[in-house]
């Protein structure tokens, strides 16, 4: 009997090697597929963009690159450009031909300014957007989403969930059931007024270089805010402190009164606005005020002066002695109200908070904790750093200003910028490059004051400035906000240096700004603006000043005459291609 | 023979784990690729910065009581010559470091310099370490401060605390917060 050979067993020990092997070379692809959605090198990606409608088919061949860094850099995102004649069915279609594989394009239709619509699927190396569209002139921006959402710079910019996140939880506070019925007191006694009059104050501390120089702390009047009479916890009487700082007001004789001076400019009416200095880490947002502490109920009329002390004590700021801050800001705030005002007097301003906190801190995270990570306006508020020993922004003006240029580009004229961090060497995607210069001239030119400091450090003795009229800039050109600002406030101001002979006052800017800008079919960028003042005002000594930042002469909206200016190792000209 | 089955036993149940891992790294990637469009006037817009980048993390857990090593690593946006870093931390982490001052030379772009730090984290509450980043431009020294958050208590993230309920810090003594009126008042010097 044939003994059958005994079966011969596979050792255990290779199955579980292969495995091991199979799964660590799973383990290692799949992570490196995911890791391939990290930054990528400055590897140009190219794609066909086709667009076709009746009788019409074009394609160009456009690149997208991050090799000037960021997610904001210059060739992130790329333009192009058509005009339809009549009513039609468009399609616009984006297939990668050669770069990172896969990559993920990404389309968005904009008509002056506004988005029409966008294709942002995450399909491998395609894009599609079909629609039917109205005659008239159009922009798409075509960018890789993989250099979209790189953040290899320092990215302290809160993201947009965490700032949707901060505003539900303020509009849930509101909606909180109440602890306890809150019984109204009973309105106090009119008839037998006297007057209460005083000057409001507040402290301002200077700078000195890059620091905060607390041996030159000035004594201000705090102009134009809302000062009340609060009487049994009730508005008695109301009021705005003047150019001097000071207020009159009337209040019930021989019942407690108290003067409060609210952290807010509010006029209704035309001209109109409402500007408030709030508290992001308290639920609600509450206005910042300030008041006396013993009660008026004199049968006489009474002086009753406040002051906002800044809180230093030497060595550090006595947090329950921090009262300056809100009013300094509210000072900054009711200057560059006023050089709007001043170029348009029926203004109406919408609605702006402005959001500071004593524990602002540049770390992002939870905003209602002060994680803010920067200073910064959001398309609707404005958020300040406030941290002592870290960030402190409420005695940097131009700052302040700078955020208010963007809630002015936002409501009176218009910003297609993508934001993103910036600063002033980077070759930056041109509307962010116009975007953050204006806002560096722009508090320049409200506070007449070229020297932009904003201090940081341990008792705020370290800092950043920039010379918004020095013309000597790191990488110049249409791309950089250090050459947008020299531009802008060499039309502005009253010196002349370099190529500068003009002295056009703000009245021209602003008027652009308001129109031409506003409204513009381009993308938002020096072109646009050069060309529209250009346009008003036919002095070739414009080109002068563009010209010396390394710009050619600006002949139209679109950047099409640029030809010299090409930064870096891929073209990004024609700035808008053109079908 | 029998140990080394068990050993690769082993590795294949940690290869398995890291793959399982690896997946699900992946899915939050892909949550976190959820694509925001900008549109006119809405893009976050911050204040210009010194051209120097910072990066962190923590080498261990925070615990109180025991050193924490935070790797700091440095970027600059163009060549520069000297980089400096200082960091100084609130009193509730001590410092664990003498000079608490780092100088770099010859820093390329593009290319990151690292350091660790050590601080004692002595209460629960969320804390800082304040790093400020100087390089020099142009001739000039610019500076940009960076806040490191140190917090003992991992359980509850900070946007978790957002989504459930509204939240609000501590306000100074004296200050006083009107919820009706939706104010902070906040104590005026009264000059004569």
């Amino acid at each position: 009997m044939n003994q059958a050979p005994p079966v011969k067993r596979m050792p255990v020990y290779p199955w579980l090697f292969f495995s091991f092997i199979a799964l660590l070379y799973m383990l290692i692809s799949g992570c490196s597929s995911s890791n391939s959605s990290a930054p990528v090198d400055s590897v140009e990606t190219c794609y066909d963009v086709s667009i076709t409608y009746t009788g019409f088919n074009k394609t160009h061949r456009l690149c997208t690159t991050r090799e000037h860094g960021g997610n904001n850099g210059l060739g992130v995102y790329r333009f192009l450009r058509f005009t339809l004649p009549a009513t039609t069915n468009v399609n616009i279609q984006v297939v990668t031909v050669s770069g990172i594989n896969p990559s993920d394009p990404d389309l968005v239709l904009f008509k002056n300014g506004l988005m029409i619509d966008s294709a942002l699927s995450q399909a491998a190396n395609f894009e599609r957007l079909q629609l039917t569209l109205n005659s008239g002139d159009y922009t798409v921006e075509l960018s890789e989403y993989r250099y979209v959402s790189d953040l290899s710079k320092s990215n302290n910019i809160p993201s947009a969930i965490e700032l949707a996140n901060f505003r539900e939880s303020n509009i849930a506070a509101f909606n909180l059931p109440a602890a306890m019925d809150v019984i109204s007191s009973p309105p106090c006694n009119t008839g037998n007024d006297n007057i209460v009059s005083g000057v409001v104050t507040f402290d301002r501390v200077l700078h000195s270089g890059t620091s905060l120089d607390y041996n030159s702390i000035v004594q201000l009047p705090l102009q134009e805010a809302l000062v009340t009479v609060v009487c049994n916890g009730q508005e008695y009487s109301a009021g705005l402190t003047d150019q001097n700082g000071s207020y009159s007001l009337s209040f019930p004789a021989g019942q407690d009164s108290f003067v409060r001076v609210y952290a807010q400019l509010k006029q209704t009416g035309t001209p109109g606005w409402d500007f408030s200095v709030v508290n992001n880490t308290i639920a609600g947002q509450p206005t910042y005020a300030m008041q006396n502490q013993q009660a008026i109920n004199q049968f006489v009329n009474k002086t009753q002066n406040l002051h906002a002390g800044s809180g230093w004590t030497g060595l550090t700021y006595e947090a329950s002695q921090r009262i300056a801050a809100p009013f300094a800001i509210l000072d900054s705030v009711r200057k560059a109200k006023n050089k709007v005002l001043f170029e348009s007097p029926n203004a109406i301003f919408p609605q702006l908070k402005i959001n500071w906190s004593a524990d602002n801190t540049t770390s992002t995270g939870s905003i209602s904790l002060g994680q803010i990570g920067t200073s910064f306006f959001d398309g609707t508020e404005i958020f300040l750093l406030g941290q002592q020993d870290n960030d402190t922004d409420e005695f940097d003006e131009h700052v302040i200003v700078h955020e208010w240029g963007h809630y002015f580009e936002a409501n009176f004229s218009r910003s297609d910028s993508v934001g993103g961090p910036h600063t002033s060497g980077d070759v930056l995607d041109v509307r962010v490059a116009f975007g953050e210069g204006f806002g560096n001239a722009f508090s320049a030119m409200v506070l007449d004051d070229a020297i932009y400091i904003d201090v940081t450090g341990l008792s705020q003795s370290e800092g950043f400035f920039l010379d918004v009229e020095d013309n000597n800039c790191m990488n110049p050109g249409w791309y950089s906000e250090c050459s947008v600002q020299s531009i802008l406030y060499d039309l502005y101001d009253i010196s002349d240096d370099g190529a500068d002979t003009l002295t056009l006052g703000f009245s021209p800017i602003y008027s652009v700004l308001t129109t031409h800008q506003k409204e513009t079919p381009a993308f938002t960028s020096i072109f646009s603006f050069t060309k529209s003042l250009k346009t008003i005002f036919l002095d070739n000594t414009i080109d002068d000043i563009t010209s010396a930042q390394g710009i050619d002469p600006v002949l139209d909206i679109y950047g099409d005459s640029q030809i010299s200016n090409n930064p870096g190792n891929t073209s990004k000209l024609p700035l808008h291609q053109e079908y | 023979m029998g140990s080394l089955k068990m050993k690769l036993q082993f590795l294949l149940l940690f290869t398995i784990s890291l793959t399982s891992a690896c997946k699900q790294d992946d899915a939050v990637k892909l949550n976190e690729q959820t694509k925001h469009v900008h549109k006119t006037g809405s893009a976050i817009v911050g204040k210009p910065q010194a051209p120097v980048n910072l990066n962190y993390e923590f080498v261990n857990t925070p615990m109180l009581d025991e050193t924490l090593d935070i790797l700091l690593k440095l970027s600059v946006e163009s060549d520069t010559e000297i980089l400096q870093a200082n960091y100084t931390s609130s009193s509730s982490l001590l410092a664990n470091d003498a000079t608490q001052s780092q100088i770099f030379s010859n820093v390329r772009k593009g290319k990151s310099v690292s350091y660790t730090i050590q601080v004692i984290p002595k209460q629960p509450d969320l804390s800082y370490v304040n790093v400020f980043v100087s390089t020099i431009v142009n001739g000039k020294k610019q500076s940009r401060a960076f806040a490191i958050p140190v917090s003992i208590d991992q359980s509850m993230p900070s946007s978790v605390i957002l989504k459930s309920k509204p939240q609000s810090l501590p306000l100074p003594e004296g200050f006083e917060y009107n919820q009706q009126q939706n104010i902070v008042i906040m104590p005026a010097a009264e000059p004569h």
